[in-house]
Order: C-alpha cells, then sequence, then structure tokens
C-alpha cells in the first residue's frame, strides 16, 4: 500500500529550486546538517508567484502546514517548472489552445466555493469547500500526469486524498460510481460560450467506487505551495494519476453518488476515442495517435524529450488490481 | 518595393520561429512554451495553410473586383512560400514523430488517415512547385492549367487533413472551409455560366 512512497524524494527536486536554496543549504552544511535531509523537509514551491488574491486564509494557512511526501515519482524525473504546469493546459471551458487557459482565466473567481452532494449519501447537500478540507491534514503529492495527447510532466499537488473526504460524506452501500461535474459559469469561462465547440458542458467526469477510494487518488487544492491557479481548476479538482488527464476533472463543482456508470463528457463527445476508464495503457492506441511513448514537458525544441509510456503510468503496482480479469482493450 | 514586401512578409513567420527556437535554446526564453516541436510543427501547418488559402482566394477576388490585378503577380510566389512551409512541416513530423524511420511511416500512414492524407496534398503540391516556373508554363502549355486545377483537390485534402485532427473546437475549420467553399464556388459557377452561354 506504501509503495508509491518508496522512491526518493531528491530525484523530484527542480534544479532551480534547488540552486536558489543553495545559500541555505551551505549554512545547513556549516551546521552540519546534510543537506538531503534539508531538502526533504521542505515543499516544492514556486518562486516570484504572486499568490493568488482571492484565496480564503484558511487554505493559505492549511497549505502552509503541508507535509512534504516521500514522492510518487519515479528516478530521474524533474518537477516541471511552475511556469509549465501553470502556462500549458488543457482547459477547454478557457479555450482550447493550451495558452488560453493561463490568458483567458483572469474573469473567473472562485472564491467563494460549494460543492453540491447528491445521490446516496447521508451528507447531501452543499458544502462549503473549507468544511470538506479543513479536517484533514494537507498533503504534497508529485504524480506524473499523463495527457490523452501524449505528452506528460510531473507536477506537485497539494492537497487531500479524496477519500477521507469521501468518509466524512458517508456514501450508503448504494454508491457503485461517482459522478463529477465542473462548474457552469459561460459569463466567467469563454469556452463554454463557443458556438464551434462540441462539448456540452458542464464538464462530467467519472470514478468507480473503489478507483476512487483508492489511496492514489487525490483531490488537489494547491499546486507549487499555492491556492491552485484559476487555469489549474481552481479551486479543487481531481488527480487520478494512472489515467489519462481528462479524467482528472477541475473545479468541481457538484458530487453525485450513484449506482450506474455516468456518462462522462468525453464519451458523450467521441466515444470511439475515449472511454469510461481511461487507463494511461501504452499497448492500446487513440485513434489518432500512439499512446506507446509521450513527450515529458518542458522539451526542448532539439532533443525533445520522448519517453516509452508505462502501464498505469507507471502506477501499476499500486493499481493493477482494480483491474483485475478485465479486458483493457475494450474497456479503455 | 512591392516585391521586397511582399517576400518580407512571406519569409517573416519562419524567421520569428527560427528566432523563437534559438531564443529558447540558447537565451533560456519561453517563446515556443513547454512543447516546441509541437509548437513549431502546428505553426508551419498553419502558415502553409494560410498561405495557401490566399492564393486560392486571388483570382476569385480578382474576378469579383474587390483585389486589383496586382496581386496576380504574386500568387506564384505566395504559392511556392506555402509549399516550403508544407514541406517544412513535414519534415519536422518526420523529426519528431516518426524519427525518420520507415516502418514508423509506414504504421503513421496506416493507421491515421488523417496523415496520409497530408502526405498525398503535400506530394500534390510539390508537383505545382516544381512546375510554378516560366519554362514549365511554356513546355506544358494547356496541360499547365490542368495540373494547376489539381489546387481545389489540395485545399479539399487540406480540409479533411485538419478536419480529422479536431477533438472538438470546429471553429478554425469553419473559416477554412467557408473560404475553400468561396473560392471553388466562384470557379464552378464560372464554368457553369460559360459553358451556357
Amino acid at each position: 500500500m506504501a509503495s508509491w512512497k518508496t522512491m526518493r524524494d531528491s530525484d523530484v527536486t527542480d534544479p532551480s529550486w534547488f540552486y536558489s536554496r543553495r545559500s541555505v543549504i551551505k549554512s545547513a552544511l556549516a551546521l552540519g546538517l546534510s543537506p538531503h535531509a534539508l531538502l526533504a523537509a521542505e515543499l516544492h514551491r514556486a518562486e516570484s508567484v504572486p499568490e493568488t488574491k482571492t484565496a480564503p486564509a484558511w487554505l493559505t494557512s492549511q497549505l502552509k502546514a503541508a507535509v512534504p511526501e516521500k514522492n510518487a515519482a519515479r528516478a530521474s524525473e524533474e518537477a516541471a517548472p511552475f511556469e509549465i504546469v501553470a502556462g500549458y493546459n488543457n482547459f477547454y471551458e478557457f479555450g482550447t489552445d493550451k495558452r488560453d487557459p493561463s490568458e483567458q482565466s483572469g474573469n473567473f473567481n472562485p472564491w467563494p466555493w460549494s460543492i453540491e452532494v447528491e445521490g446516496a449519501v447521508e451528507k447531501r447537500g452543499l458544502h462549503p469547500l473549507d468544511s470538506l478540507i479543513k479536517d484533514h491534514q494537507i498533503e504534497e503529492r508529485i504524480y506524473r500526469l499523463r495527457c490523452v495527447e501524449a505528452w506528460s510532466m510531473v507536477i506537485p499537488w497539494l492537497g487531500v486524498p479524496l477519500r477521507s473526504v469521501i468518509e466524512q460524506l458517508k456514501p450508503t452501500s448504494d454508491a457503485r460510481y461517482i459522478r463529477f461535474e465542473s462548474v457552469l459559469r459561460p459569463e466567467e469561462m469563454p469556452g463554454q460560450r463557443s458556438y464551434f465547440g462540441s462539448i456540452d458542458y458542464p464538464y462530467i467526469e467519472g470514478l468507480r467506487m473503489d478507483e476512487a477510494m483508492h489511496p492514489l487518488t487525490f483531490l488537489a487544492v494547491g499546486v507549487y505551495g499555492q491556492p491552485l491557479p484559476n487555469q489549474n481548476g481552481a479551486p479543487v479538482r481531481l488527480v487520478v494519476p494512472w489515467k489519462y488527464g481528462f479524467k482528472s476533472i477541475k473545479s468541481i463543482a457538484k458530487i453525485s453518488f450513484v449506482n450506474k456508470q455516468p456518462k462522462t463528457t468525453w464519451e458523450t463527445t467521441n466515444a470511439r476515442e475515449y472511454g469510461f476508464y481511461a487507463n494511461v495503457n501504452p499497448d492500446v492506441s487513440h485513434p489518432r495517435w500512439s499512446q506507446a511513448s509521450e513527450r515529458r514537458l518542458p522539451g526542448g525544441f532539439f532533443g525533445a524529450k520522448r519517453q516509452p509510456t508505462l502501464m498505469f503510468n507507471g502506477y501499476g503496482e499500486e493499481v493493477a488490481s482494480l483491474y483485475e480479469g478485465m479486458n483493457l482493450r475494450r474497456y479503455f | 518595393m512591392q516585391r521586397a514586401l511582399v517576400y518580407f512578409a512571406l519569409l517573416f513567420p519562419s524567421a520569428l520561429l527560427g528566432l523563437g527556437v534559438w531564443s529558447d535554446a540558447f537565451r533560456s526564453t519561453f517563446y515556443l512554451g513547454a512543447d516546441p516541436s509541437e509548437y513549431v510543427l502546428e505553426t508551419l501547418g498553419q502558415t502553409a495553410a494560410i498561405l495557401f488559402l490566399i492564393t486560392l482566394l486571388i483570382s476569385p477576388l480578382r474576378r469579383l473586383g474587390l483585389i486589383s490585378s496586382a496581386f496576380l503577380k504574386f500568387r506564384r510566389a505566395i504559392g511556392v512560400a506555402s509549399f516550403f512551409y508544407a514541406l517544412a512541416h513535414a519534415l519536422l513530423f518526420a523529426q519528431f514523430y516518426v524519427g525518420w524511420s520507415a516502418s514508423a511511416l509506414g504504421i503513421e500512414l496506416l493507421e491515421r488517415p488523417y496523415v496520409a492524407v497530408g502526405a498525398g496534398a503535400l506530394a500534390l503540391m510539390s508537383l505545382l512547385a516544381i512546375t510554378s516556373n516560366n519554362a514549365a508554363v511554356k513546355l506544358l502549355a494547356q496541360r499547365w492549367r490542368l495540373l494547376h486545377q489539381s489546387t481545389y483537390l489540395v485545399a479539399i485534402l487540406f480540409l479533411i487533413h485538419y478536419l480529422w485532427q479536431v477533438r472538438s473546437d470546429y471553429a478554425e475549420f469553419a473559416v477554412f472551409l467557408i473560404i475553400v467553399l468561396f473560392a471553388l464556388g466562384e470557379r464552378s459557377w464560372r464554368l457553369l455560366r460559360r459553358s451556357v452561354v
């Protein structure tokens, strides 16, 4: 169960971060501390990034108290710099170009935020976000994110395991799936106003209950030491590291506990290309491109880093048992 | 002067991309974003498409009296430039997605029809580019006109190549489609009217 925690934290240290802390480390050395120990005790933090002005105090203070994770990413993997994590996004609600979400999400104000909870669950109703988060310890999770478009990056998320929030809400035995719904605010989200888009908003995603309860499944409220920027799915998003990125729904407004497999947005838009499970799988190609390898970002123009894609995005040891006996070619 | 301006405009996108590649590589800027090879690939393709659509529009717009016939003398240069951008687009694809492997190319062509359609459009464009000189016009005489009518076939192949890559946003495709339909419609209408009269 703890095997995603077995990789070394030093493997993902962003070098720019490392060098900026070099003077601190030098003084630590002078005090007889090992630099390794010092690094392990600190979170990945973005440098010179303005704190999100509107984020409430409970969130910023809880993020400050986050515990750094003893990491998930594999050896020699390096977290993408903050500018990339917050500057290269697929969030079609703000436009379909990778730069659109960072450039066109300025009018979106997530605060105050509540999540509507409905269906087969005891604590139905409108829950302010703080009531769902503040009783849990914020953790840092450094996960690989593999986009269905065959690129990937390593991202230091901050949040809580989805499991702990689900347990707090007390689903009944009828709850076999969870259906997630993103916020619908066409007046703040230009992509939702587009006449030429084939997506019906709000965006819908779903997980099987056992997937949702898996310890790797994460509810992120921050990244790189600060609240989630709008373009990354503020104020709260899902992170399911063994599935293609589109499963990790952003700006969650509604959670329904249901007994039938929910119909997700991408299945509705193009069922031939996007399935409910969307587990990262190098052996099942997307009809329009191969999934056997991926471009690790940020990549240079010369020598773009192409690397083989791993089954379940490298989290097979933890999650393969969820799909035992299932035909993954059929349930893609 | 006019000529210099047109050539400058045609070279400008490639100069900008080159500058971006150079600056990101040696001055650690981030002009091309997180995925520069993809960005350059897409931008080259888009530039080729836009230049190509301009060549397609020149004749009908002139016939409708919307632009001066001065534009006609630049059509060849714009068309050849469009071909070079499309060629660079294909070469980058070969470099970053196929790795110059014949078997990988075979798989791409077979499994991903938009690649095959794009390759077809480029093959046709190269014929047009090779024959875009006065000697070829003279040599091929009547057949030159016929050959260069296949510009409209390139247009259709390009539309399919683009459409098959759209994931959900059809806005740009709609613009391209309207332009091609307009050029094709104007042309057919003229041919039709001539055969009736």
